[in-house]
């Protein structure tokens, strides 16, 4: 069976051998949805792919933790969302620092490497600065937790009872979470949702 | 429930029942299905062609010193390795026996202290009675010059 088959807990039981060929398949599998989500946490694209590095760097060096009972999106989104939290915390502590600021006694850090292909193409950029924008803007506005529930429940379609173990909160709070988060974007893009703009758009 | 899923043939009917009896939800249930879908059509963010080599290589460099450490104890650990079941279920007598023998000996220490204390106890009951020793404390408190002695005389006399 090829990597592109396999399960994820499939493979993380090879990565706990120390196969690489496993853990690329793996972060080739989930990139898109853990830049996804940092980037609509810290909105800057370069800042975004450098975390989701870090995370998936995070998770070979903890592979030996992992068990194959837990579901590896919930695991990997944790460490995901634990680093940007980490982040706004550490920019809320020192504002004028930029993450690319070389940090003592941390190998390597200085030597942030970025990937070469890294835009919007013409088709999506115009979707981008027209509609999703005031999507993206009223998300952006959201609580980080809201804004979380809601992403992994609606563009990585996770289960509310993983969104849960991610956010570390009980199910009926999560499920507030994602109310309340909806209830506040419909508010604030009732003009477009009305007008069905966004339909219009892209069909 | 429709924002994570399409609805089956039986919730649409429901759905439509629901509706033309509530037509004011009408407007709200469009949004929400509207809200649905700008989100999942949110653009992916753009993730730069190499992402997966850079974590690669973030991953053999960051685990490089981890490595070398491992190798640096690896002669301890094949030499622990190398001494076998035997060797191992040995030590571990060794030390099980030891702990116990210590706690012999704390425990003969402690009975021996009781013991100790028994006899003193003993002791004291062979000693004199209360009434014996009832005007021992005045007698502690005479002063212990010879003009006090000869003032307790001309008393008595």
């Amino acid at each position: 069976m090829g990597a592109d088959q396999e399960s994820d807990a499939a493979l993380m039981l090879r990565v706990q051998r120390g196969d690489m060929v496993a853990f690329e398949a793996l972060v080739d599998r989930h990139k898109q949805g853990v830049v996804n989500l940092v980037y609509r946490t810290l909105p800057d694209a370069a800042e975004a792919e450098d975390l989701a590095q870090t995370a998936f760097v995070q998770v070979y060096k903890s592979a030996h933790r992992y068990r194959a009972t837990a579901k590896f999106t919930t695991w990997l989104y944790t460490i995901a969302r634990n680093l940007c939290l980490n982040e706004i915390r550490r920019r809320s502590r020192h504002p004028a620092e930029a993450l690319d600021a070389p940090v003592a006694g941390v190998e390597g850090e200085s030597e942030r490497q970025i990937g070469d292909v890294r835009s919007f193409s013409p088709d999506q950029t115009a979707l981008h600065n027209e509609l999703s924008e005031k999507v993206e803007q009223a998300l952006s506005e959201l609580p980080e937790n809201q804004r979380t529930a809601l992403l992994l429940c609606q563009q990585e379609d996770l289960a509310y009872d993983d969104i849960a173990k991610v956010l570390d909160c009980s199910l009926s709070a999560t499920k507030s979470l994602i109310h309340r988060g909806r209830e506040t974007l419909r508010q604030r893009l009732k003009t477009y949702l009305r007008s069905g703009q966004w339909n219009a758009a892209r069909d | 429930m429709a924002a994570r899923r399409p609805l089956s043939a039986e919730e649409q009917a429901r759905l439509a029942a629901l509706l033309r009896a509530n037509p004011a939800l009408t407007a709200v249930w469009e949004e929400e299905a509207r809200l649905s879908q700008c989100l999942h059509r949110l653009p992916p963010v753009p993730v730069s062609s190499n992402f997966t080599a850079l974590v690669r290589q973030r991953v053999a460099r960051e685990s490089a010193p981890a490595r070398a450490r491992e190798a640096a104890f690896s002669p301890f650990r094949a030499w622990l390795r190398s001494w076998g079941l035997g060797w191992q279920l040995g030590t571990a007598g060794l030390v099980l026996a030891v702990g116990i023998a210590t706690y012999r000996q704390h425990q003969l220490q402690v009975r021996t202290e009781m013991l100790r204390e028994v006899a003193a106890l003993s002791a004291l009951a062979n000693s004199p009675g209360v009434d014996t020793l009832i005007d021992y404390v005045p007698i502690q408190t005479l002063p212990a010059s010879a003009a006090a002695d000869r003032e307790l005389l001309d008393a008595l006399r």
